[in-house]
């Protein structure tokens, strides 16, 4: 396992040097289970200096390695920035075993659905923080969340 | 009546040499044409083809104005050795061939009295109908209200005309000589399938009782149309030929899981075509893209004659069952593989092109009220404009299609380098499972995201994630996976997750709060913090 993350980090920091692996997460969807609700991962709040193109450099992103064939994640392509100008289709992204999804703070998405027959998914996730952004946590440590399952621009899987 | 009867059956089928200087159908020159049409369009879509020296023959179609019979046509296009030749027997079809070749044997003689070159005319409309239909048929949707009705069409046969005229003895026979011919057995053969199939709902013992009871009327009646001349080595080949339409019929009574395995879920795409059809295009996807570069030959230039239909049935064997393969392999850089690419591509090129039109029309939006307007507009000064050529223009729907086709390839355009899904009707097949959801708006949601066909589609910060196709494939194993899986199974925090992001969600909002709790607190997911 401490393999696995100097691996991880050292091939993400080549590609996104002014980003830090941290609070790596192992996450198991068993069979049946439902979707998660559409959220981004930081809130606008904590986002607000940074949402602006030219900034995209400091946006904190994440990442999510797949340990399993099939792994799925419900996103909204372009639904970044909390722009509600216009509206956006959720897709479902599929993830092979070692494949990574690297992700923005603000980008809406959500844990996909399981069916029976599904595959029981295995997945890391791990924040890759921005130098100087801080994530805003609970008193028990764990991340605050803003949840966009009733924008309205956000629209229904 | 008395020239039929010196005609004999087979006749029809034959191609004779002779040439006689006798006026010609109708509808042989424009068919010629018709065929010649295709065999340039299909040239030009291989520039390699283009380059042979019997192409520039189908510059003047005119020239073949003045040809009085089928191998004259050939004989203009060089004979059977040219390029354009083999071309021209390629897309020929053995109908046509058959329609076309009579003309100098039969025809031009026979074809004296008007009522004989009506029954002509007739003949050819039937088989042109035939050919509509058998096309509808390989069309996958069939609710189009065309479609529909080619396929409603009634093709009366030579069999149902004649029947009415059938007090003479020569009907008869014909009758009797086309029963033994393959194509009439299979006439045969449909019909009863299909009034077998009816009965199937009755059960074994009433299908084998009705199958009994439809044979013995059958034999009535052929012993009644029989000459009473007629010995009983007819009667016996008779039975033998029910024998094995009995067989035969076995094989027509498919039960409704065969059925469906065959016929799909009612023409809906299942996730399992998909997959393979996109297994092989992510294979495929090198070869054809390395088609670009110029000058790249053809593997197998050479065109493969028409198929001899009879030789070809004579020679199966047992031991050689390849052709029961689901799949034929053909090379991408084959004439045939080349062929299906270039209709892709004009179809994604016409595709890209409305997307632009559309773009355009979309620009507009404070000029004209909606889309459709604008697009009618379009149409309307297209029709009315100086010097306008009037075409038959795509209508709003057909073009919107075209449009969302330009629009899935703007944003995933690797989906050129693929030949599996070429058309337009193969683009807007209903999947199975996704609501009536059609190709083109769920294909990326069902295939890997890494594959050579997405993984450059999405953009960090443009669409808000990017894939990197397997960049820890090497460092996960099984043994690791399994370790997470214990991991996250064991632990308590996923949970407290999920309690905490229904807080803030009621933290955000006041409303619909007990409906997110409830959500959250059904899933089951896990998650454990590992560092």
């Amino acid at each position: 396992m401490v393999r696995f993350k100097a691996v991880l980090t050292e091939r993400l920091s080549q590609r996104y040097p002014r980003h830090k692996v941290d609070t790596m997460v192992a996450m198991l969807s068993k069979v049946p289970c439902k979707a998660q609700l559409a959220h981004t991962d930081l809130t606008p709040e904590t986002l607000t200096n940074v949402l602006l193109p030219a900034d995209d450099d400091k946006m904190p992103l994440a990442c999510l390695v797949a340990f399993t064939d099939g792994t799925v994640l419900d996103v909204w392509p372009g639904a970044i920035r909390f722009d509600s100008s216009r509206k956006f289709k959720p897709m479902q992204v599929h993830l092979r075993a070692g494949d990574v999804l690297i992700f923005r703070g603000d980008l809406v998405h959500a844990g996909a659905a399981l069916l029976v027959g599904n595959v029981e998914n295995v997945r890391i996730h791990a924040y890759l923080d921005a130098e100087g952004m801080a994530r805003p946590k609970h008193d028990d440590g764990v991340e605050m969340t803003h949840f966009m399952c009733h924008a309205k621009h956000i629209l229904k899987r | 009546m008395e020239l039929q009867a010196e005609t004999p059956p087979e006749g029809k089928r034959g191609r004779s040499k002779s040439k006689v200087d006798a006026p010609l159908p109708p509808f042989f020159i424009p068919k010629i044409k018709t065929l010649l049409l295709r065999v340039c369009g299909l040239m030009k879509t291989l520039p390699a083809a283009t380059a042979d020296p019997s192409f520039g023959v189908l510059n003047d179609l005119d020239a073949f104005a003045s040809a009085k019979s089928f191998e004259e046509v050939l004989e203009k296009l060089g004979g059977k050795g040219s390029l354009a030749c083999t071309v021209f027997l390629s897309v020929t079809d053995e109908e046509e061939r058959t329609a076309l070749a009579p003309v100098v044997a039969s025809a031009v003689v026979q074809m004296r009295t008007k009522k004989q070159e009506e029954e002509h005319i007739k003949a050819e409309i039937r088989a042109l109908a035939g050919r509509a239909q058998a096309l509808a048929r390989q069309l996958p949707r069939k609710k189009d209200p065309l479609m529909e009705q080619v396929l409603a069409l009634s093709l009366g046969s030579e069999d149902e005309e004649e029947d009415g005229a059938g007090e003479s003895v020569e009907p008869v026979k014909k009758k009797q000589a086309q029963s033994k011919s393959p194509a009439g057995k299979g006439k045969k053969k449909k019909k009863k399938a299909v009034k077998k199939k009816r009965s199937r709902s009755g059960g074994a013992g009433k299908k084998s009782q009705a199958l009994q009871n439809k044979k013995k009327a059958q034999k009535v009646v052929v012993a009644a149309a029989v000459d009473g001349s007629k010995g009983k080595e007819e009667l016996d080949e008779e039975e033998e030929e029910d024998e094995e339409e009995e067989e035969e019929e076995e094989f027509a009574l498919l039960d409704d899981d065969e059925e469906l395995k065959i016929n799909g879920n009612h023409g809906l795409l299942s996730e399992c075509e998909i997959f393979s059809a996109f297994e092989e295009a992510v294979v495929e996807f090198d070869s054809i893209r390395e088609l670009q570069q110029p000058g790249k030959a053809f593997e197998n230039d050479h065109w493969e004659g028409p198929p001899n239909v009879q030789e070809l049935i004579a020679s199966a064997t047992l031991a050689d069952v390849e052709c029961l393969c689901a799949s034929e392999v053909i090379a991408v850089n084959s004439l045939e593989g080349r062929a299906s690419l270039s209709l892709w591509w004009r179809t994604a090129r016409r595709s890209c092109k409305i997307r632009g039109v559309f773009q355009s029309l979309r620009a507009q939006k404070s000029n004209i009220g909606t889309m459709r307007e604008r697009y009618q507009e379009i149409l309307n000064s297209q029709a009315s404009g100086a010097g306008a050529v009037v075409k038959s223009m795509l209508s709003f729907a057909q073009a919107s299609r075209y449009e969302r086709i330009g629009k899935f390839l703007s944003e995933h355009p690797m989906f050129i380098f693929q030949r599996k899904w070429v058309t337009q009707a193969d683009w807007f097949q209903k999947v199975e499972g996704k609501n009536n959801a059609v190709l083109v708006d769920c294909l990326t949601s069902m295939v890997p995201a890494s594959s050579v066909f997405l993984r450059d589609s999405f953009r960090l910060h443009e669409h808000g994630f990017q894939v990197l196709p397997a960049l820890m494939k090497d460092v996960i194993s099984e043994d690791l996976r399994l370790l997470c899986a214990r991991h996250a199974a064991m632990s308590p925090a996923r949970p407290c997750l999920t309690m905490r992001k229904s807080r803030t969600r009621v933290a955000t909002t006041t409303s619909g709060c007990s409906l997110l709790l409830k959500r959250l607190l059904e899933m089951s997911w896990c998650g454990s913090k590992l560092f």
